[in-house]
């Protein structure tokens, strides 16, 4: 309840902060939205010398788009701005402040900075939600869109786990927005449907750099008949991130100076 | 004599905080690892996804597999030369908190500091993007022979690439005396570049209409025409035209540059500075 | 309250190098040096007391109260802060504890004071009826309640810094940890805040850790003191017996009358202000004014003890004095 409740308090605290910063809030959605129509031409693109990739068709390359839009929506309206932010608390010794809180800090700086811009695109991708379904009268079994939707939270945590993981190499190199930049390039593997790899490189997206498990495995158990393993190695991704995260914040804690250790 | 060092002394001072920016740029070492990185990331999702697409049509405009990787190499290498990250959003933020007034206090322009920042910072991976070039040379599938003129073409464009950049990416920090948060504008040029500017695929793969607008834009000249140009697709007659209009986009832009500058100057007292 | 034993810190320093050619062969190739912060600290410190840090910059005072506040884990030695073992964070010791750092702020400064400390309220549980009640006592106390809803941004250093000590103290730590929470402030704002120090080691018994370059700060809050120098503890003791290790000097200065010159036999040096300057030992000033009146033709003059600061810093450009004290058990 009292995460719950610090959750609450960072989103009313971005809200105020959003609109002192009405053109911050206005640029973010900017970015946002041309990072969707960037995707969007990309995939589309492909889509316009042949009527099939890999085995998806169009219905189904814009089904996964919508997985890929809302896995990025709800990530910057919770995680994101945070997560960006925790690289530079490590660089300039604000971490501190966190750390010597009674609250897991991993789990405060998490959600330290929740976006009002994020609203905009959870709205936006609502849209091209109701706007693929009617297209394409996409009809699949409850069953299906059940596994995805939990597929798809799951992604959400790996995600999180995982750029949790990257930033916290950043308590031995201090020196952060580098690794921001090396989880979005990871991610970007991401940004297409699992079908256009090969074997290895779709087990190594799947698994040691798991960007294909945010949106490309929830629409893929949607439309294919996945098998047991491919059902349960997210979750199995997941125990073993969070494992290593525990295990790569404690050893990174010990290492952590933080601002000017001569002062 | 004191002539001559009058009239060289802004080129020493800018070579100055070239070398300064060069020197802090060494002390991150993960970033030239992670250059190489983004580079073979991005062209090996591209080269993923197109490869599927060849293998039902064969080519398309005039782009086989070998040409595409090619492509798709030395454009994500020229994109990396070109784009501003964390220059822009560093000298922002300045902007944003007041300190850029350290700069102001010198006898340099504030353009002069800007634009020698980002390229000390540019200046390992260009020397970086030497050896690939070679290799992709001698990478024999790939077919990558440029002649003498396509390499005098292309370092006219790639400069052609760096100057158009620098006054963007300057006109973007200078954004930041009336915006109280300018990153969004940085990373939505850099996404839409990533997009619009030839680094996921040779720009001709976009229907028609969408080109024709482009080329409009400086967009195409920051990579898809080095790009073109170093692969020998860009025929000499088109390339003169093409350099002929970027220099006159490049004179517009640096106006509007000395402009907008003028004009943020006079803001400077109410950021802080 | 605090007991530490041995507590040592060393860091792995990267030896940057010197020039373009050496900062790119270490681009290749790094060299790191061992950097000792904090070298064989130990004492011990009673509950409701405040016990000020002295040292140059870079000396190891932070890193001795990081390591203190749990922020750090130290290479060697022991510290045992209200029966925990600092840097193992548990929530039970955090939840005891108040930090502010001078040069750094936990507040978010695009929302307002109030928003930042209800994020504290829920961080450390604190019931509204608490809440509010605090957050009124100790804003009426630093004079701060009409700018409790003004963005921080938009507050003065000094107010910053008194929103900082709410938030800090919100939680009613037992212990804190003042990190140079004076610095920059105007006079005025120094001494209301030292006030406010003072009153809550007297009245609520917090202990209190300070580390300040302010003189003033050392002198008015902390009956005890420790010198640290290059990661070492050198003295541990009151102020006053820290500068009397100097032994009982004073100054005297004095202007002349005529244009006569003053005798290099008294040693007295000419300062920018016109004034002639000397230091004696408090024994030998009758002496010495004796001599001065035989001499010269005096037409002002003054016998002070010279300031703390001054005293303070030949102290510590010494550096030789070996550990002293009381403490430093």
């Amino acid at each position: 309840m009292r995460y719950l409740r610090y959750l609450g308090i960072c989103f009313r605290m971005s809200v105020f902060r959003a609109l002192e910063y009405r053109a911050g809030v206005f640029f973010q959605y900017m970015v946002d939205t041309i990072w969707y129509l960037v995707q969007f031409a990309l995939l589309r693109t492909a889509f316009s010398y042949v009527a099939e990739v890999a085995g998806y068709n169009l219905a189904e390359c814009y089904l996964f788009l919508a997985f890929l839009f809302s896995t990025d929506a709800i990530s910057m309206l919770f995680f994101n701005g945070g997560l960006e932010h925790f690289t530079r608390a490590v660089r300039t010794g604000g971490l501190d402040f966190y750390i010597l809180k009674p609250m897991p800090t991993l789990y405060q700086m998490t959600v330290a900075r929740v976006s009002l811009a994020g609203v905009f695109n959870v709205a936006f991708t609502l849209f091209f939600w109701s706007y693929v379904l009617r297209r394409f009268q996409v009809h699949y079994s409850f069953g299906h869109w059940v596994w995805a939707w939990v597929l798809f939270a799951n992604g959400m945590f790996i995600n999180v786990v995982f750029r949790l993981i990257i930033s916290c190499i950043s308590l031995w190199t201090v020196e952060g927005g580098t690794l921001n930049w090396l989880f979005h390039e990871l991610m970007r593997f991401g940004s297409k449907p699992e079908a256009i790899y090969g074997k290895w490189a779709r087990r190594v997206l799947s698994s040691l750099m798991p960007a294909l498990l945010l949106s490309a495995w929830p629409c893929m158990v949607l439309i294919r008949k996945p098998s047991a393993w491919a059902l349960a190695l997210p979750f199995v991704v997941s125990l073993v991130a969070a494992g290593v995260l525990a295990g790569i914040w404690r050893l990174g804690l010990r290492q952590y100076e933080g601002l000017s250790f001569q002062a | 004599m004191t002539a001559l060092r009058r009239l060289t002394a802004p080129a020493r001072l800018f070579l100055a905080q070239l070398r300064l920016s060069f020197a802090s740029a060494l002390q991150y070492r993960a970033d030239y690892v992670l250059t190489v990185f983004s580079v073979a990331v991005s062209a090996a999702v591209e080269i993923a996804l197109w490869q599927l697409v060849l293998k039902k049509t064969g080519q398309v405009h005039g782009y086989g597999l070998a040409d595409l990787i090619a492509y798709l190499i030395l454009a994500n290498v020229i994109s990396m030369m070109c784009v501003n990250w964390e220059s822009v959003i560093d000298m922002s933020e300045e902007v944003r908190q007041g300190t850029v007034s350290r700069h102001l206090l010198k006898p340099m322009s504030l353009f002069s500091v800007a634009t020698g920042d980002w390229l000390a910072r540019k200046f390992p991976v260009m020397l970086g993007a030497v050896p690939v070039f070679i290799g992709l040379h001698y990478w024999n599938p790939l077919q990558f022979h440029p002649h003498l003129d396509h390499i005098l073409m292309f370092l006219a464009l790639m400069l052609i690439s760096l100057w158009l950049s620098a006054e963007i990416y300057f006109l973007i920090i200078v954004s930041a005396f009336w915006l109280s948060e300018n990153q969004g504008v940085a990373i939505g040029f850099n996404v839409l570049r990533w997009g619009f500017a030839g680094t996921a695929f040779p720009l001709a793969f976009y229907p028609g209409l969408l080109v024709r607008f482009l080329d409009f834009t400086p967009m195409p000249y920051f990579v898809y025409y080095p790009t073109l140009a170093l692969l020998g697709r860009l025929p000499t007659e088109e390339f003169i035209l093409k350099f002929l209009y970027a220099v006159f986009v490049g004179c517009a832009l640096s106006f509007n540059r000395w402009a907008a500058w003028h004009a943020a100057e006079r803001r400077l007292q109410t950021v802080g500075g | 309250m605090i007991k530490v034993q041995g507590l040592t810190k060393i860091y792995r320093k990267y030896h940057a190098g010197d020039g373009l050619v050496s900062m790119a062969r270490n681009f290749a190739l790094r060299r790191y040096d061992n950097v000792s912060a904090v070298a064989d600290v130990s004492f011990t410190i009673d509950a409701g007391t405040c016990v000020g840090l002295l040292g140059a910059n870079g000396a190891g005072k932070t890193t001795l109260v990081k390591m203190l506040a749990g922020l750090l884990v130290p290479t060697s030695g022991d510290a045992q802060v209200m029966g925990e073992l600092p840097w193992h964070r548990r929530n039970s010791y955090l939840q005891r504890i108040g930090v502010v750092m001078g040069q750094r702020q936990q507040l978010w400064i695009d929302v307002s004071a109030r928003e930042n400390l209800k994020l504290n309220q829920v961080v450390y549980g604190i019931s509204t009826a608490d809440f509010k009640e605090r957050l009124k006592s100790l804003s009426q106390m630093l004079e701060v309640e009409r700018l409790l809803d003004v963005q921080v941004r938009k507050l003065s250093l000094g107010e910053k810094m008194k929103m900082e000590l709410c938030a800090a103290l919100l939680h009613r730590p037992s212990l804190l940890f003042l990190d140079e929470p004076t610095i920059g402030l105007d006079v005025v704002a120094q001494n209301r805040i030292r006030e406010f120090i003072r009153e809550r080691v007297r009245e609520d018994g917090v202990t209190v850790l300070l580390t300040s370059h302010y003189m003033k700060d050392l002198e008015e809050l902390c009956p005890r003191v420790f010198l640290i120098q290059s990661g070492k503890l050198l003295h541990d003791g009151p102020l006053s017996a820290l500068v009397g290790r100097l032994g009982d000097v004073k100054r005297v200065s004095f202007t002349v009358a005529d244009a006569r010159p003053v005798p290099d036999s008294l040693g007295a040096r000419k300062g920018d202000d016109g004034r002639f300057y000397l230091e004696v030992a408090a024994k030998q000033v009758p002496a010495m004014l004796r001599a001065l009146m035989n001499e010269v033709n005096v037409d002002d003059l003054s016998v002070v003890a010279p300031p703390i600061e001054e005293r303070v810093r030949q102290i510590m450009l010494q550096g030789e004095t070996g550990p002293q004290g009381k403490g430093n058990s």
